[in-house]
Formats: C-alpha cells, sequence, structure tokens
C-alpha cells in the first residue's frame, strides 16, 4: 500500500520567457506499507518543461533480489491535490540485468583467451613440433 | 571564420580522395597510391578528431551561435550533460560514429593479429570498402554540418548557414539545452556504447565482401575479433538503453516495449550472435556462405536501423525528424549495399552448389 503524505510544487531552472524557472516541479512524498507494516519512504516528481513543452516524471524504485517496487506519478490535480500514482511490483528483474551481465563477461573471457592464444601458436605444425620436443625432453630425464 | 565547417569539409575530401587511391592501388597495384592513400585516411582521421574536440569545446562554453550547440546546450545544464550533448543529436552521433569507424580501421591495419594482414590483397579490399563507407558518412555530415551557424544582425532576420563559413555569427548567449528526458547518466553512456557496437561492425561486413570477392578465407582473422566487439558493445548499449527505460522512461517499468528503433537494433543482434556461432566452424570449411552472409546481413541491418531512427518514417521515442534528404540518402546508401552484397551472395552461393556437384 502507498500513502501519499505530502505535495509541494515549484518553479525550478533560470528564468523562461514569462516563467521565473524554465520548468515547474510538483513533487510528491509517500510512504510504503508491505502487509501493513512501514516498508520506506519515498519521493517522485511531476515535471512539466516549459523549455521543451513536455512533461516527464522522476520514479521511485525499491531494488531487491528477487523483486522490484517500481512507483511513478501518472497525472495531478493542483488545484484538488489528488495525484495518480503508478504502482507496479517486478519480479526477478535483476536476473535480466545479471544475464546480461553475464553474456558481456562471457564475451570478454571468450576475447581475451583467443586473441593470447593467438600470438602463442601460429600453425598447427609448430604446436606439435613443441610439445614433442619438450616431452621426449623430459623422458630422458627421467629415465637417467 | 567558422573552422569546424571547413574541417568537416577538408575530411571528406580527404575521404573520397584516400578511396581512390585505394581503388587506382587494387586496379593497378600502384605502391605510390596505396601510400598516398594511407596518408590521406590518417589526415581524414586526424580532422574528424580536431572536429570533435572542437564540437566538444563549444559545447562545453555553450558557444549557441553554433545550432547543434543551441539546439543541445545550455549554461544551467551540468558538465557531463554538455559533454554528453555531443551525442544528443543528429549530426554529433554521426561525428562520432565515423569518428569511431576511423579509429577502428586504423586499429585493424595497424595493432593486433591482423597487422600481419596489412600488405594483402584482403586486407586492402577491406580498407578500401570501410573507407567508401565512411565517406559516404563524410558527406551526409557534408550535407547537414554539426558546425552550422546562425548568421544575421542583431534585431535583424536570422538565418542558417550551413556552406558559407565566412559568415558573422548571431550572437546567443544561452542554449535551448538538452531534452530533459535525456538528462540521466544512463542516457549519458547508452548512445556512444551502442555507436562503438555499430562502427565496429563495419569491419567484419567488409571483410565478408572482400572474401566473397577473391575467396580468401583469412578474413575470418579479420571478422573474428571486430564481430566479437560489435556483439559486446551492441549487447551493453541495448542493456543500458533498456535499463534507462525501466528507470525514466515511463514505460511503467518495463525495459522493452518493442520500440521500432530499439528493435531494429535488435535484429543485428541476433544475426550477429548466429555468426558468432557459424565462425566457429568456417575454419573447418564450412559455412563458407552462411558466415559471410551473416557478417553482412548484420551491418546492412545497422543500417537500416539508422535508417529507422533518422527517417522520421516510424514513430518511435528515438526518431529525430520527419523525411529529409539525410534520410533519402541512407535509403540509397542501403539499396546500394543491399544490391551489390546480394550480387555477390549469390555468386558465392551457386559456386558452393557447384562445388558440392
Amino acid at each position: 500500500m502507498v500513502s501519499m503524505t505530502g505535495m509541494d510544487s515549484t518553479f525550478e531552472g533560470s528564468q523562461y520567457k514569462q516563467y521565473p524557472g524554465s520548468s515547474y516541479a510538483t513533487y510528491v512524498d509517500f510512504d510504503v506499507y508491505k502487509k501493513g507494516i512501514y516498508f520506506d519512504s519515498g519521493q517522485v516528481k511531476y515535471i512539466t518543461d516549459f523549455k521543451w513543452g513536455q512533461t516527464y516524471t522522476t520514479t521511485y524504485v525499491h531494488r531487491g533480489i528477487f523483486e522490484e517496487l517500481f512507483i511513478a506519478p501518472k497525472a495531478l490535480n493542483e488545484t484538488s491535490g489528488e495525484v495518480s500514482i503508478y504502482v507496479r511490483t517486478v519480479p526477478f528483474i535483476t536476473f535480466i540485468w545479471g544475464g546480461l551481465f553475464l553474456m558481456l563477461a562471457g564475451m570478454i573471457v571468450l576475447g581475451v583467451i583467443d586473441y593470447s592464444a593467438d600470438g602463442k601458436v601460429t600453425t598447427p605444425m609448430a604446436k606439435i613440433k613443441g610439445t614433442r620436443k619438450k616431452a621426449s625432453e623430459s623422458r630422458k630425464g627421467g629415465k637417467k | 571564420m567558422n573552422f569546424g565547417m571547413i574541417l568537416i569539409w577538408i575530411a571528406f575530401i580527404l575521404g573520397a580522395g584516400s578511396v581512390i587511391y585505394s581503388i587506382i592501388h587494387l586496379r593497378t597495384n600502384n605502391a605510390h597510391a596505396v601510400s598516398l592513400s594511407r596518408k590521406l585516411e590518417l589526415g581524414c582521421t586526424v580532422l574528424i578528431t580536431l572536429a570533435i574536440l572542437m564540437l566538444i569545446y563549444y559545447l562545453l562554453t555553450v558557444s549557441a551561435s553554433y545550432v547543434y550547440v543551441y539546439m543541445h546546450s545550455s549554461i544551467d545544464l551540468e558538465f557531463v550533460y554538455r559533454l554528453s550533448a555531443l551525442w544528443a543529436g543528429q549530426e554529433g552521433s554521426f561525428l562520432l560514429w565515423t569518428w569511431f569507424t576511423l579509429l577502428m580501421l586504423l586499429a585493424m591495419q595497424y595493432t593486433g593479429h591482423t597487422k600481419e594482414l596489412s600488405d594483402t590483397r584482403l586486407m586492402n579490399i577491406t580498407r578500401a570498402i570501410c573507407l567508401c563507407i565512411v565517406t559516404v558518412f563524410l558527406m551526409l555530415l557534408v550535407l547537414k554540418n554539426p558546425f552550422s551557424m546562425y548568421y544575421g544582425g542583431v534585431g535583424a532576420y536570422v538565418d542558417i548557414s550551413n556552406w558559407n563559413p565566412f559568415v558573422s555569427a548571431y550572437p546567443l548567449v544561452d542554449g535551448q539545452g538538452m531534452n530533459p528526458l535525456l538528462r540521466n547518466p544512463w542516457m549519458a553512456v547508452h548512445p556512444p556504447v551502442l555507436f562503438l557496437g555499430y562502427a565496429a561492425f563495419t569491419l567484419p561486413f567488409a571483410a565478408a565482401l572482400a572474401t566473397l570477392l577473391i575467396d580468401d578465407e583469412r578474413w575470418i582473422k579479420i571478422s573474428r575479433d571486430w564481430m566479437r566487439l560489435a556483439w559486446l558493445f551492441l549487447t551493453a548499449g541495448i542493456g543500458l538503453g533498456g535499463f534507462w527505460a525501466y528507470e525514466v522512461l515511463g514505460w511503467g517499468a518495463w525495459y522493452w516495449t518493442w520500440d521500432p528503433v530499439e528493435t531494429s537494433s535488435l535484429i543485428p543482434w541476433i544475426t550477429a550472435t548466429a555468426y558468432l556461432h557459424s565462425q566457429t566452424r568456417v575454419q573447418q570449411g564450412e559455412y563458407r556462405f552462411l558466415a559471410p552472409m551473416l557478417a553482412v546481413v548484420s551491418f546492412i541491418l545497422v543500417i537500416f536501423a539508422t535508417f529507422v531512427t533518422r527517417s522520421g518514417m516510424w514513430v518511435s521515442v528515438h526518431s529525430w525528424q520527419d523525411f529529409t534528404l539525410e534520410g533519402m540518402i541512407i535509403a540509397i546508401f542501403l539499396l546500394v549495399l543491399l544490391g551489390s552484397s546480394l550480387v555477390l551472395l549469390v555468386r558465392r552461393y551457386f559456386e558452393e552448389n557447384e562445388d558440392r556437384c
């Protein structure tokens, strides 16, 4: 459950045309309850950018290994003080990032191994000759 | 005087000259031609490096008389985002992509195990194809110069100069700044990583075309590491883009929404992954048709992804503009790549079938 605790609006950035700031931001504070027990507090912003003529939001993400909580404002009404919030519990999202990281790490390891092996073995014949010589010398030494 | 604009023009002339001399060398085996071609290529790389440094300087100091700086940098922007403004727009990102390709081309010729192929016909053809591609990119930069400037007297009509480097700049003290959605650390690194991947796709493509022309099995020496690098950066780029979308974009905690541009960058990733699997058997004499085909298709799909982004034909969060001359040139370039590759691939396909018979 998400409970709103406050809402405040202000102009931000340098002066733009007739506005005292380049954007108008509304800060929405909230508390999050999990199974009725207080879990965390957060803040999200709903911003109207005058320079770019667009609105955008900041998000709240509570990270976890097996699930994450995502909260973002959808719409708000300044006069009535009402805000519509988007809340989503995202399961196993960490596994996506972990999988990507593993793929990248695997490719780096593969590249480094192949790249370092390139200089050592130039032809299959050179590899065979080198191994045979070393092996025969060690066997001779062993017999002595 | 607008030195940046002139740098781009000279870089284009040097790039075109380098292509012409490399083709002369391939036809006549003239050693002087290849030497001259290499010098011109080096000169082109130096000039593009200077152009990048110049544009970074203008972005950091907010020299807003330059259209690109006005559109993407501003005084209230943090240092890191003024820097990342280099790849926030079309012209800057193309400049960066061209620069990466030129640097990788030099790295291929002068470093690593591909250095030993430096005077072979395979390397010369690969190099010539890469230079052709770079020259097309440079032509696009000439047409849509990152150093275009606002000119006109104070209070008079203000226009944009893309062709005259001697106009007196219209004095502007601040720019519009960066789109707020792009002011994010993940977004600051996502495009250059992606462009590194895109640039690295050029070399396996050129090597594959070279082997389709002269049937040299050593092409895999060039394509192996560069395709891995391309795959690595493309994977990281797509991942970073997904992470940004998840946190910022307001897709509702979704990292993937089958947006036309992200889908078009996933397709070359799939073909590149298939190529990486096929190349393990090339040294055993297998996949003589499939492996070059996948390398060629991967790069063509990268250019297609660029067309999707820059043509404005598809509605996407990545789109920059409506269909313009630049979009048309990319479309023509795409058709030329597709046509020439198709001819060579069909020839190889029938050769392979004849060998089996």
